[in-house]
């Protein structure tokens, strides 16, 4: 069972809690009818032991659910007993049963037996309409339905402790990456953070089970598993003796386990091949345990240990590892912060240059709660969600609400008539009180399990980058909330019945006929009607807003050509710098773009670091330095040098992508030779680097000292999103400076079907080399479609609940209106028997129904203009105020309302004035 | 079958008459076998007999004592229960009521147990079950 308790909590709180359970039982107990209230005390002294019994071996959590099932119980026993004592009187009046049971429960008439009855009256009095028992069940259902769906993931993602011990102290080191010589800074000299755990993640090949597969490896420290509690299911994880350079141990996560080693028990002991190096598998995660994402960014496949003596962690300035830590006991989070920037500063004076940034203040890391850097965004866009399912919730509410409030008129005399036979107006009111409970009971189980199937539908279409989804699941929190909802929406529109009914007039109601609306609940569901308006006029605009964006995002100019062009990802080992690796990629990367190109229906293939789309996102991979004009000197190149992402690329690279050569010439296979060597700008940094024009035939430094030659100038093409700036990009020939890159990326150009293409991709890779192996191979546009993927969810969910609500919104004005109608159909007929022509009577009733949809509209639009700037970080090239998103939402809504308007006007209108008035 | 007899007609019941048992009944009446004990011994002896398979709810416990109370297989014990060593909750000392099998309990017991005993052996002969399927 996961952990969802703080580990805090004193003794005293413990008590109170225990009584807690306890007492509810109890009181449950004395509130039943019959046999079993005569036993309450010893059924509930057995209670308190199992009670006692449950808090010992599962907590705060076993009592409750020991608590829930007891109640469940007490239910079931209820009903048991009866059936039971119904069969035992029937025999009894047949003269079959010697002697019948007591019967002391007949005499006794308790509030569960007067409760009872009322609600086997409500049941009655519903069975007579089923439709508005139906039309509210629905309605009830829709709005817990989707609150409740949205709530467990909110519940699940964001307010759940996360599953490691201590949860609440840990803390995420920020700010993109850290040092080996950092990290070792940190576990010496930072006292506030008693436990240092740190991960770095990498790509690697599995070879030796079935196909060549990159599977995630994992670097761990020493402290890592420890700090987050991981457990072995089989053999043990890594020990202090892994730690020691040149180990080799590994091990596996329950899930590669299960998929390429079939779960076999006997892998323990065994070698398997990553990256050509065998590695001693020593045992395999526990099941449940779940990566901190915020260190691994994904799952994570293997875990080996981290060898802080390899150069990669040596240097001070490169930075690859992710590190939390667990605060000591007593220390805040700002008091970490204090100490560490102090350290910071420290290490500043100690290491400038690595440890400074380029004005020479320490690089300062920032400190943060680990759930907080899980759950990051996603927070934002699950408390988007949540506002939306509640404006919706709010509309189904009113829409109940006046639904109900036009029962209660309809059933005015009936009431009138209890009254007047005796009934209190308490009793009448809790009457139509328990009559919405039972409704909203009704709709809170139908409305779980729409939450259950939304929340599966979400699972399954949600993008990626929401952390925490497999946590998710309607449990037994969820469904506390489902009810305790469902209740206050019950409490919420029986409240306005049930107190009409308590004011109502008796002898007024009495006559025969009554005369017509009294102003106040007029004005009452008029008010109904605004709030729905308004409430899908925000939901409306907001969605608006996220569509228009999302159509300005599709309409992004890319600057290459994506179509047909297929991407094939391959992995060639780690980084490595010596020559006979280098000279091996080469070989193995020329004879494959040769054989690629001379497949059938391919017209051309090249290799690039990194193709558009590889990395969508604020972060950039892969290669970032500095390029300044070689006529700079070298001491002003760091002031007017510009940053820009590298990437080597094979010769037809731009002509594969449909890349346009502005000035000069693409690569050409001479260039892998040429001295200086040569490099191809595109537009942005060609214009920074030399504002005056003539960057072609002009030497750069790239770096410190590599001095190249500009030969041409590319447009500038998106690569990072679509929401991205291109960037500047400089182009080096690959056989150049590819050599020593453990990845490259394959485009193809071609006519051929996916399938088909793929298929002899494979073969022609794996006949070169069969350990290699490849990452799904997707088409360009594929990944460009998949990278706004995010974007696209949520205008179209939000698109959905804007539906939604309008429909509810214009069933509530069609509602009201038809009611009103209803209500004054001898106006109506007097009217026109006095002249008045069919148009005037539909133009008093639209008028009159529009006359609530402006008001609506007009708060609506006010909501939206404070609410909009909610929705501005998820805009892209459209104002939170975007007049087109109001003007289309509002539009519609008019359109709807005016539909729903006209339709019971219409019926106003065909009143027959003399049947109406001989009527009278 | 009429569920409920009074305890003079229990006295004159035969043991036969009160098969099948509810095998929750069983397994109380097996639980008591052992000696007196309060609801919450009981439930715990319970869960022990049938491998934590079976959890009696104290509300239903209490529902079907009593019947067996009212039945005669079960009676309300003049003696100390065998497990009186359970902390109650709050430190006070509960209010516990033992209960102790009857002899005409004990007799039903017996004759539901060669009842099912006859039963396994028909399944065992015609291959039905063999005890390492469980």
């Amino acid at each position: 069972m996961r952990a969802a308790l703080s580990s805090g909590g004193g003794a005293a709180a413990m008590r109170r809690r225990e009584a807690a359970t306890t007492r509810v039982y109890r009181l449950t107990l004395r509130a039943l009818p019959g046999e079993l209230a005569a036993g309450a005390e010893e059924i509930a002294t057995s209670y308190d032991e199992l009670a006692a019994e449950a808090r010992r071996s599962a907590g705060r959590q076993g009592e409750w659910s020991l608590l829930s099932r007891s109640l469940v119980g007490l239910l079931v026993c209820v009903t048991k007993e009866r059936f039971e004592r119904r069969r035992t009187e029937r025999e009894t009046a047949r003269g079959l049963a010697v002697g019948a049971g007591d019967r002391h429960h007949r005499s006794k008439r308790g509030p569960v037996d007067m409760l009872l009855e009322d609600v086997r009256h409500s049941l009655r009095s519903l069975r007579r309409q089923p439709r508005f028992a139906l039309g509210v069940v629905l309605l009830v259902a829709l709005g817990v339905g989707a609150v409740t769906a949205v709530f467990s993931a909110v519940d699940g993602v964001l307010l759940r402790a996360l599953p490691y011990p201590q949860a609440d102290r840990l803390v995420f080191f920020g700010s993109p990456a850290h040092s080996g010589p950092k990290l070792e800074d940190w576990s010496t000299r930072l006292t506030a953070v008693d436990r240092l755990g740190a991960a770095w993640v990498e790509t690697v090949a599995l070879t030796g089970v079935g196909a060549p597969q990159r599977v995630r490896e994992g670097s761990v420290s020493e402290g890592f598993f420890d700090l987050f509690g991981a457990r072995p299911a089989l053999g043990r994880l890594l020990v202090e003796g892994d730690f020691a350079p040149g180990s080799r141990v590994v091990v596996l996560a329950h899930s590669l386990w299960q998929s390429q080693f079939g779960a076999e028990r006997d892998i323990v002991g065994r070698a398997i091949t990553v990256d050509g190096v065998p590695l001693d598998v020593v045992g395999v995660l526990e099941r449940g345990f779940l990566e901190p994402e915020a260190l691994t960014g994904d799952r994570v496949d293997l875990w080996v240990a981290l060898d802080r003596s390899q150069p990669v962690l040596t240097e001070r300035n490169v930075h690859v590892l992710q590190v939390a830590g667990r605060l000591a006991e007593g220390t805040s989070l700002e008091a970490a912060q204090e100490e560490l920037d102090a350290l910071s500063s420290m290490l500043a004076e100690e290491f400038p240059g690595p440890e400074t940034d380029r004005e020479g203040n320490p690089r300062e890391v920032p400190l943060q709660s680990l759930h907080e850097a899980t759950v990051d965004q996603a927070g934002s866009a699950l408390t988007l969600l949540l506002g939306a399912v509640g404006a919706m919730l709010l509309i189904s509410c009113a829409n109940v609400a006046s639904l109900a409030l036009a029962r209660v008129s309809d059933r005015g005399r009936e009431l009138s008539l209890r009254s007047a036979l005796g009934a209190s107006r308490a009793r009448v009111g809790s009457l139509l009180l328990i009559e919405s409970l039972l409704l909203a009971i009704a709709g809170g189980i139908l409305g779980l399990g729409f939450a259950w199937i939304a929340l599966d539908l979400f699972r399954r279409f949600a993008p990626a980058g929401i952390p925490r989804l497999d946590e998710v699941a309607v449990d037994f929190r969820v469904i506390v909330f489902a009810f305790a909802l469902s209740l206050l929406t019950g409490l919420l529109f029986g409240v306005a019945p049930a107190l009409r009914s308590a004011r109502a007039d008796v002898a007024l109601a009495l006559r025969e006929q009554s005369t017509g609306p009294t102003r106040s609940r007029q004005r009452l569901r008029g008010a109904l009607v605004v709030v729905q308006v308004a409430l899908a006029l925000a939901l409306s605009v907001g969605s608006a807003l996220l569509f228009h964006s999302f159509l300005r995002l599709r309409a992004v100019e890319l600057g290459f050509e994506p179509e047909r062009v297929v991407r094939l990802h391959l992995q060639h080992g780690q980084f490595g710098d010596d020559q006979e690796r280098i000279d091996r990629r080469l070989q193995l990367a020329d004879a494959l773009l040769e054989e690629v190109a001379a497949l059938p229906g391919v017209e051309g293939a090249a290799f690039g670091w990194s193709l558009p789309f590889d990395h969508v996102g604020g972060s950039r991979c892969c290669w970032r330095t500095r390029f300044v004009d070689s006529a700079v000197p070298v001491e002003e190149a760091e002031s007017r040098g510009e940053d820009s992402m590298v990437n080597p690329v094979t010769p037809d690279f731009f002509r594969v992508l449909g890349v346009p050569v502005l000035e000069g010439r693409a690569l050409v296979a001479a260039d892998r030779d040429s001295e200086p060597p040569a490099v191809v700008l595109n537009r942005e940094l060609a214009d920074r680097l030399f504002p005056q024009g003539a960057a072609v035939g002009s030497l750069v430094r790239m770096g410190r000292e590599q001095s190249l030659q500009v030969v041409g100038v590319v447009a500038d093409f998106k690569a990072w999103g679509l929401d991205q700036e291109s960037g500047a990009a400089a182009f080096l020939p690959y056989e150049r400076f590819g050599g020593r890159l453990p990845t490259l990326s394959l485009a193809v150009r071609s006519s051929l079907p996916l399938a088909q293409l793929a298929e002899s991709l494979r073969r022609t890779v794996w006949q070169l080399d069969p350990d290699l192996p490849i990452d799904s191979i997707v088409e360009l546009e594929q990944r460009i479609s998949s990278s706004i993927a995010t974007p696209r969810f949520y205008s179209a969910l939000l698109l959905v609940f804007a539906a939604m609500a309008m429909a509810l919104a214009a069933a509530g004005i069609y509602g009201s209106l038809l009611f009103a109608v209803g209500q004054r159909v001898r106006e109506m007929g007097v009217r026109m028997a006095l002249g008045a022509a069919r148009g005037n009577v539909v133009r008093l009733i639209v008028g009159q129904g529009l006359m609530l949809v402006a008001i609506g509209l007009g708060l609506g639009l006010l909501a939206s203009l404070a609410g909009g700037r909610v929705l501005e970080a998820r805009l892209f090239e459209v104002a939170p105020n975007d007049p087109l998103a109001m003007a289309v939402a509002s539009g519609v809504l008019i359109a709807v309302s005016l539909l729903a308007c006209w339709v019971p006007a219409r019926r106003a209108a065909a009143t027959n004035p003399v049947e109406t008035l001989r009527a009278d | 079958m009429p569920e409920s007899r009074t305890e003079e007609a229990a006295a004159a019941a035969e043991p036969e008459s009160f098969l099948p048992l509810n095998p929750r009944d069983v397994l109380i009446l097996m639980a008591l076998a052992g000696g007196p004990l309060h609801g919450y011994g009981l439930i715990k002896e319970a869960e022990s007999l049938s491998d934590g398979r079976v959890r009696i709810d104290p509300a239903n416990l209490y529902r079907v004592l009593k019947k067996l109370v009212r039945d005669g297989l079960v009676a309300e014990a003049e003696t100390a229960s065998r497990v009186s060593d359970v902390a109650s909750g709050d430190g006070s000392a509960p209010k516990r009521r033992d209960y102790q099998i009857t002899e005409l309990g004990s007799a039903v017991l017996a004759a539901e147990t060669e009842r099912l005993a006859r039963l396994a052996e028909v399944a065992r002969a015609r291959d039905l079950y063999s005890p390492s399927d469980l």
